[in-house]
């Protein structure tokens, strides 16, 4: 067995790691519904391997010039192409073998492990590459087809090739599809195991695409902010969080850890997009344009924020604002001024993401949202919402546009934030 | 008519649905459910070609010259239809329609399906007229939304469970869900699971 850790090669990794039935689950017919016998099972796989294999070839040495929606079709006839052979010398040899695969053999033309293979790898890779490449998947496909029709036969009924081991009661319900599948749910759960015990790196990862010409390209570091960010917005929809894809170099982690831990329910990044356009400042627009760019690379679509996200910002991201302001104005001791929070943006430089950087923009907050959302300021507590606007009583609330880092949150601002939260949730519990 | 049409769309889509009993798409099931943004064009998609498919192969195979063809014959040109109900598909939405390359990514995953050659094959074996072809299209692309949002939203569950054992976290424990959802249907059929 290989050592824990260590780089799996092409074999490996197509037959094993990246199982293409029990990891990627990609051409399940056959395997669900024809390996009932051992016989069927490995006349299933051997057209299966030499479909898969010539396919990657010709996809590789003659296929690569050609547009991808055309190619799609090439390859239906290509696995015609090849199938329709096979079946006639079958049927003519042997067709009663032939007659028992019923039309799982013909079906084998279009199965979706050629088109993945071919597209994802063949198309990336030299023909002798990209035949190694469907040789060891096919392997892998092929093994996981010996296996199940084996077990199914075993068990189903009682033989084996022809040798029959019982006459007892047999479980002919796993010659079913129903047993297929609870048949590969055992071997994936044995083979999951393995992946954990000896590669753990590779564990629920995607195979990545190879590069030109390397059939086994470095697996990427998982984005761990996309990560969270899946697991984030697929809990709760709110459109606030939502925000935190345009910013997907935050360190979503300790994000991440406030908002699970309560200390706060919504997280605003402030982006010069949500500013109104009247009010951005010129030169913070290069810095909108490689926030897009990096949001652009980072998340699959940047929407922009609509006019009533300014509308939903809540006690909770007044507080933390709050708290960040504070704590820069105790930093730079800049005064917060009442006029023109326009100006503090534009005279701040933003760093922008890079691949250690962080970004945090705060929202250009308007006295009317605060006032509306948000009590006092810290270090008091906050109160009803108050409809009319207070113009003079929350100067620490205007954003500082100097990004701060989360670490830097002491002891009696997180007190505030947690104390403050406590009355926003309730807040906003009666609000829903 | 009307009949024979529900008849076949019925025996598609419950008493032997082709994609828990037949295990045709599943693969693409499994796929898309996991992508539910996906979900709708997707499975709109599939049920199109196979009732696009099934309809013109039945067509075709009222033809004598061609309804006397061999398995292999049939075959070729059951694929020579689905290459061309593609490529018209993909002109159509390329031209026609205007749309972008993630539509036309999305057709091809639709029509390289197991499910969407299976459709005509079967038509062929049963000798069903155009009517029942059609009804048979029409049901396995019913059978493969039903499917997909079986599976979906299982998918989901499974996911957010944490009770689940390490060991049988994704595709494991989405195949023993898949296979009592096959179980349901089997019982629909009548099959017995033990002798």
């Amino acid at each position: 067995m290989a050592e824990k850790g260590k780089t799996p090669g092409l074999f490996l990794r197509n037959a094993g790691i990246f199982n293409p039935i029990l990891v990627q689950a990609v051409g399940l017919c056959p395997v669900i519904a024809m390996a009932v016998t051992f016989k069927g099972a490995a006349l299933l796989a051997a057209i299966a391997a030499i479909t898969i294999t010539l396919c990657e070839f010709i996809a590789s040495a003659f296929l690569k010039v050609i547009p991808r929606w055309i190619r799609i079709s090439l390859y239906i006839l290509l696995g015609c192409a090849i199938v329709c052979p096979v079946m006639y010398y079958i049927e003519k040899i042997n067709p009663q073998l032939f007659g028992t695969l019923g039309i799982y053999m013909p079906v084998m033309a279009v199965n979706s492990l050629i088109v993945l293979r071919c597209e994802r790898f063949a198309v990336n890779l030299k023909p002798f590459a990209a035949l190694a490449d469907g040789a060891t998947a096919a392997f892998g496909y092929g093994a996981v087809l010996l296996i199940v029709g084996a077990m199914r036969e075993i068990l189903g009924s009682g033989s084996i090739m022809g040798y029959k081991f019982w006459d007892g009661r047999t479980l002919t319900g796993l010659l079913l599809p129903f047993g297929g599948f609870l048949m590969l749910g055992f071997i994936a759960a044995a083979l999951r195991t393995l992946i954990a015990a000896f590669w753990p790196d590779y564990l629920d990862r995607k195979q990545p695409k190879p590069q030109k010409d390397n059939p086994l390209p470095v697996l990427a570091e998982p984005s761990v902010n996309e990560a969270i960010l899946e697991e984030l917005t697929e809990e709760d929809d709110s459109a606030a969080l939502r925000e935190i894809e345009l910013a997907a170099d935050f360190d979503l982690a300790e994000i991440t850890e406030m908002i699970r831990s309560e200390q706060t329910q919504t997280i605003t990044v402030l982006t010069p997009r949500t500013a109104e356009p009247a009010d951005r400042a010129e030169p913070t627009e290069p810095e909108v344009t490689e926030i897009a760019e990096i949001q652009d690379a980072q998340v699959t679509s940047v929407e922009e924020p609509e006019t009533s996200v300014t509308e939903e910002i809540t006690a909770t991201e007044i507080t933390k604002t709050e708290t960040a302001t504070a704590q820069l104005a105790v930093e730079e001791t800049k005064e917060t001024s009442d006029t023109d929070p326009v100006t503090e943006v534009k005279e701040t430089p933003v760093r922008t993401s890079a691949a250690d950087e962080i970004k945090i923009e705060f929202r250009e907050l308007t006295l009317e949202d605060v006032i509306n959302d948000t009590d006092e300021p810290a270090p008091e507590q906050p109160s009803a919402k108050n409809p009319e606007p207070e113009k003079e009583t929350t100067p620490a609330v205007r954003p500082s546009v100097k990004p701060i880092s989360f670490d830097d949150t002491d002891d009696e601002l997180e007190a505030l934030m947690n104390r403050s939260l406590d009355d926003i949730i309730g807040k906003k519990e009666d609000t829903k | 008519m009307i009949y024979a049409f529900l008849n076949a769309s019925i025996f598609a889509l419950l008493l032997q649905n082709l994609v828990f009993n037949g295990g045709f798409g599943m693969s693409e099931a499994i796929r898309i459910a996991t992508k539910p943004r996906e979900f709708f064009p997707i499975a709109l998609l599939v049920a199109f070609f196979t009732s696009a498919t099934a309809a013109v192969c039945s067509a075709l195979d009222s033809i004598p010259a061609i309804g006397a063809f061999g398995t292999s014959a049939h075959l070729t040109v059951y694929c020579c239809v689905l290459a061309a109900v593609y490529l018209i598909a993909v002109l159509i939405v390329k031209l026609v329609l205007k749309r972008n390359t993630d539509d036309i990514h999305r057709i091809g995953m639709a029509a390289v399906n197991t499910l969407v050659l299976a459709v005509p094959i079967i038509n062929h074996r049963s000798a069903f007229n155009i009517f029942e072809s059609i009804g048979l299209g029409i049901g396995a692309g019913l059978a493969f939304i039903i499917a997909v949002i079986l599976i979906g939203e299982g998918e989901g569950r499974l996911r957010e469970n944490d009770s689940i054992p390490l060991a049988f976290r994704g595709k494991p424990v989405l195949f023993i869900y898949i296979a009592l959802i096959s179980l349901g249907f089997a019982g629909l059929s009548g099959q017995s699971l033990f002798v």
